[in-house]
């Protein structure tokens, strides 16, 4: 939206670590995030992404490295550009709906009139016409999520920073969270997403980096980091899943019980494990394709990841 | 500053929509009614006790029944010329009202004409001796002629025996607006009458059947008077060697109180009184003196009470002086509640916004130290607006009030309440040493709420500053006793006690020099505590788990802003 950034870059880190106390939460990260980008930055509980949004936002300090957000050295000049939606996130019980999304407007720096003008549109656009003045706490969950969300968009900002937008959504709320972000890449704005659910990410991001235990583990644009060289197989199945082990030839086996992502070993042919599988598994679904980010990431960060429970 | 703005506006705004805030405005005009008419209202339905009386002596009871009929014509008169005037009148001289010419003369400052006109209302309220005045005009001449040396300057006593026998012509116009009066509004007019809600039985029974009435609770109390109360001169009592010694006195030769209430006194009080009083006239009856000169022995020898100005010279200790030197009192105590009820109100909400997780929203926008002041600027502003509500009550209802019920305006008159209201020192100091103590404590309540979960973990936190809040109410007393003082002056410089101690001292007054240091060290104090519980804030806010230990805190604020120390569970 706005050309200031001389190197294209909405958002720029190097070499940023943050400890607390003998705890290193974030070890020497860089990022580069390109204007205008949905950026997906995964990573499982505790691998240092909230931290890493919180020393965006300025919320935080990085004892070492250098933070540049939309060209300017230090988050605080441009916090009216930048829109953040934490991941724990209240409103206050006692406002009216359009009140606190014109609070948060305000607070970046848009007039009151202006702001208030602009949260009635959204409220409305966004279905929450007949709750312009009621209360935050009369709202539902979803309700309340939208609102939150709204409060986070008022001000048109460029750069947006989602700390688990999706979680606790419903499939109608989180279709519009999608909706939302593309909505915004479109406009030209720049999306920062965090989760642990790879598949969200999967759907709607141009580049991805993964995190782990504060390190970055990989990133570049999804297709390139998807085409990895390793063949997957996605299967759907009835049976009993246990066949698959005794199957040569596959490297991995993600078994979710009625589907699984088979990863073939290199010189496996996938005609011959469909042969294989016949008679022994009703078949629903082949699929061959690339290894999911989920594969990629187990892969790249080995068995700690699945001893921590990724998904 | 538009962002802390923004955030001391919504505070604000909310805040007006609390039920809190309209108690808070509301409680005050409400304790002033309450107080005004709640007392009147009370003593109206406070339940009738009963007493019975005994009267060996044959006239006791009648001298104090006669003394329960004769209007009190210095009541009287106050609110006959108010009602009239409408203007409460000064208030007397204590000698006056009970009828001491002697004392009411020498109460006069001689060169203050204003005093005169207060002497001269003191011989009008001398309506209440006016059967006996009238009676005996040689009495009252002897009486003034006696006490010339103590008239005012000016006056002459011829002046006052002219004065005397043409007495005002209100006191006729009194007279007949009393006649108007109903039983029950008239009985408040009178002379004396027993404390409210006591009543006499008329009973014929004996001693043993009321004291069993007394027992059973049916009776509050029986007053046994003896059969010669007036009883025989010292020096002629037979001496106790030669006497019966040994026996028990008869029950008739002892006056009594029989009751089983030992707290409440009031009855047995005025029962004492009038009866004393009754008494002593017999006695001077008996002597065959002179009324005039058994009041001569009897008046006490008086103090009047001097104070010293800046010249050296003595001025006169007037009832706003008195007032002044107590208002304090009153001001440190509303000061204390104002600071300490608002921080806990910062407290509960700073730790409300952290619990429902509002606040890193917040934090996406404004700075914490912008958020803090903003929290605090925006309860002070509902503060002030509760505070200034209370003055503009306070003086409407001191104005209004008095128009309205002229009792109201003496009992205010009487408290001195213009005084303090027109003070140059009291009121503005109270509203600076407001903001300041207020600033600061509202900081450090901030940082605690800050680093809660919830308002338990808070309340332990909170122990060790309550402690410290509470010392100024224990020095509220020794501090308005000596205000220049040791403990007023080591509590003035201590910071975080500045406001109550210097606000508690300003009747001294407290020398300049201890004003411009303790204000000088008060703003540091303010400063660096604004900035400490922002550090403490900064960090504490975002923070979950258990609440940190004091050497965290203190690690916390070492650290310099750009590089705020965590913890581990922040990440």
């Amino acid at each position: 939206m706005h050309g200031s950034q001389s190197n294209g870059l909405a958002l720029d880190l190097e070499g940023v670590t943050k400890r607390f106390g003998n705890f290193t939460a974030v070890d020497g990260l860089s990022m580069q995030v390109p204007t205008g980008s949905i950026y997906g930055f995964l990573g499982p509980n505790g691998s240092g992404k909230t931290t890493t949004m919180r020393m965006v936002m300025s919320i935080f300090y990085p004892d070492d490295g250098r933070i540049s957000v939309l060209g300017q050295p230090r988050g605080e000049l441009v916090k009216d550009r930048l829109g953040y939606l934490p991941e724990e996130k209240g409103l206050y019980k006692k406002m009216k709906v359009r009140e606190i999304v014109t609070y948060f407007g305000t607070l970046k720096g848009m007039n009151r009139a202006e702001a208030w003008e602009k949260a009635t549109q959204l409220l409305e656009r966004y279905g929450l016409g007949e709750w312009l003045d009621k209360k935050c706490e009369a709202l539902s969950k979803g309700m309340g999520q939208k609102v939150q969300l709204l409060g986070t968009l008022i001000h048109d900002p460029d750069l947006l920073i989602l700390d688990e937008p999706f979680s606790g959504l419903d499939p109608i709320n989180m279709e519009l969270m999608r909706d939302t972000i593309l909505q915004m890449a479109r406009e030209g704005r720049t999306v920062l997403f965090s989760t642990h659910v790879m598949y969200q990410a999967e759907e709607i991001c141009d580049r991805i980096l993964l995190i782990h235990r504060g390190h970055k583990v990989l990133d570049g644009p999804l297709r390139e980091v998807r085409s990895s060289g390793d063949q997957a197989i996605k299967l759907d199945y009835d049976g009993d899943g246990r066949v698959l082990h005794e199957i040569s030839g596959i490297a991995r086996i993600n078994d979710a019980g009625k589907s699984a992502e088979l990863i073939l070993e290199p010189d496996k042919d996938p005609q011959e494990l469909l042969r294989e599988l016949v008679g022994k598994l009703v078949i629903r679904r082949f699929d061959l394709r690339e290894p999911s980010l989920h594969e990629i990431y187990v892969k790249a960060v080995g068995d700690d990841a699945i001893i921590e429970g990724v998904h | 500053m538009a962002k802390t703005y923004l955030v001391a506006r919504r505070e604000f705004v909310e805040n007006l929509r609390t039920k809190a805030f309209w108690i808070g405005i509301l409680a005050f005009p409400l304790m002033y009614v309450l107080l005004i008419f709640g007392s009147v209202w009370l003593s109206k339905t406070k339940d009738i006790r009963k007493y019975a009386v005994i009267d060996h002596s044959g006239f006791v009871l009648a001298g104090i029944e006669a003394r329960q009929v004769l209007p009190d014509i210095d009541k009287l008169y106050r609110a006959y010329k108010q009602a009239k005037t409408e203007k409460a009148r000064s208030w007397f001289p204590a000698a006056i009202r009970t009828g001491n010419i002697g004392q009411a003369l020498a109460e006069v400052d001689k060169k203050k004409p204003e005093d005169l006109d207060k002497v001269i209302d003191g011989f009008e309220m001398f309506g209440r001796f006016l059967p006996q005045i009238r009676a005996n005009r040689e009495q009252i001449v002897d009486m003034i002629d006696r006490f010339s040396f103590l008239l005012p300057e000016g006056m002459s006593k011829d002046q006052v025996v002219k004065w005397f026998d043409t007495l005002p012509p209100e006191f006729d116009e009194m007279k007949s607006w009393l006649a108007k009066l109903d039983e029950k509004d008239r009985k408040q007019w009178v002379a004396s009458t027993a404390p409210s809600s006591f009543v006499r039985v008329k009973t014929n029974a004996s001693e043993k059947e009321l004291r069993e009435r007394v027992d059973k609770g049916d009776l509050f109390a029986v007053f046994v008077i003896a059969k010669d109360p007036v009883g025989v001169q010292p020096s002629k009592k037979p001496k106790a060697s030669d006497g019966d010694g040994g026996t028990k006195p008869n029950s008739e030769d002892v006056s009594r109180y029989i009751s089983n209430n030992y707290t409440d006194k009031a009855l047995r009080r005025w029962f004492a009184g009038e009866a004393s009083a009754v008494i002593r006239e017999a006695r001077v009856k008996r002597l065959n003196v002179k009324a005039v000169d058994a009041a001569w022995v009897n008046a006490g020898l008086h103090f009047q009470s001097k104070g010293v100005n800046k010249e050296g010279k003595e001025v006169d200790v007037t009832d706003k002086a008195q007032a002044l030197q107590f208002a304090p009192v009153v001001f440190v105590y509303v000061l204390w509640l104002a600071v300490f009820i608002m921080s806990q109100m910062l407290l509960t909400n700073t730790i409300e916004e952290k619990s429902n997780r509002i606040i890193e929203v917040l934090l996406s926008s404004v700075s914490p130290m912008q958020l803090m002041t903003g929290k605090i600027f925006g309860l002070a502003a509902t503060g002030l607006t509760i505070v200034f509500t209370w003055v503009f009550f306070f003086f409407t209802g001191a104005k209004v009030m008095p128009l309205i019920y002229p009792a109201v305006g003496v009992a205010m008159d009487k408290m001195g309440i213009a005084s303090i209201i027109t003070d140059p020192v009291l009121l503005p100091s109270f509203l600076i040493y407001f903001v300041l103590g207020y600033l600061m404590f509202s900081a450090m309540f901030c940082a605690i709420g800050s680093v809660c979960n919830s308002l338990k973990e808070a309340q332990n936190l909170m122990t060790p500053v309550t402690i410290i809040l509470i010392v100024p109410m224990l020095t509220l007393m020794p501090i308005v006793h000596s205000p220049n003082g040791t403990i007023a002056r080591v509590m003035s410089y201590i910071p975080i006690y500045t406001p109550f101690a210097m606000l508690n001292r300003s009747a001294g007054p407290p020398p300049l020099i201890d004003y411009v240091l303790t204000t000088i060290l008060l703003l540091v104090t303010v400063f660096v505590i604004m900035v400490g519980a922002a550090k403490v804030f900064r960090v504490g806010i975002l923070m979950t788990g258990k609440p940190p230990k004091i050497m965290e805190i203190l690690r916390w604020l070492r650290a310099p802003v750009t590089n705020m120390p965590a913890r581990k569970d922040m990440q």
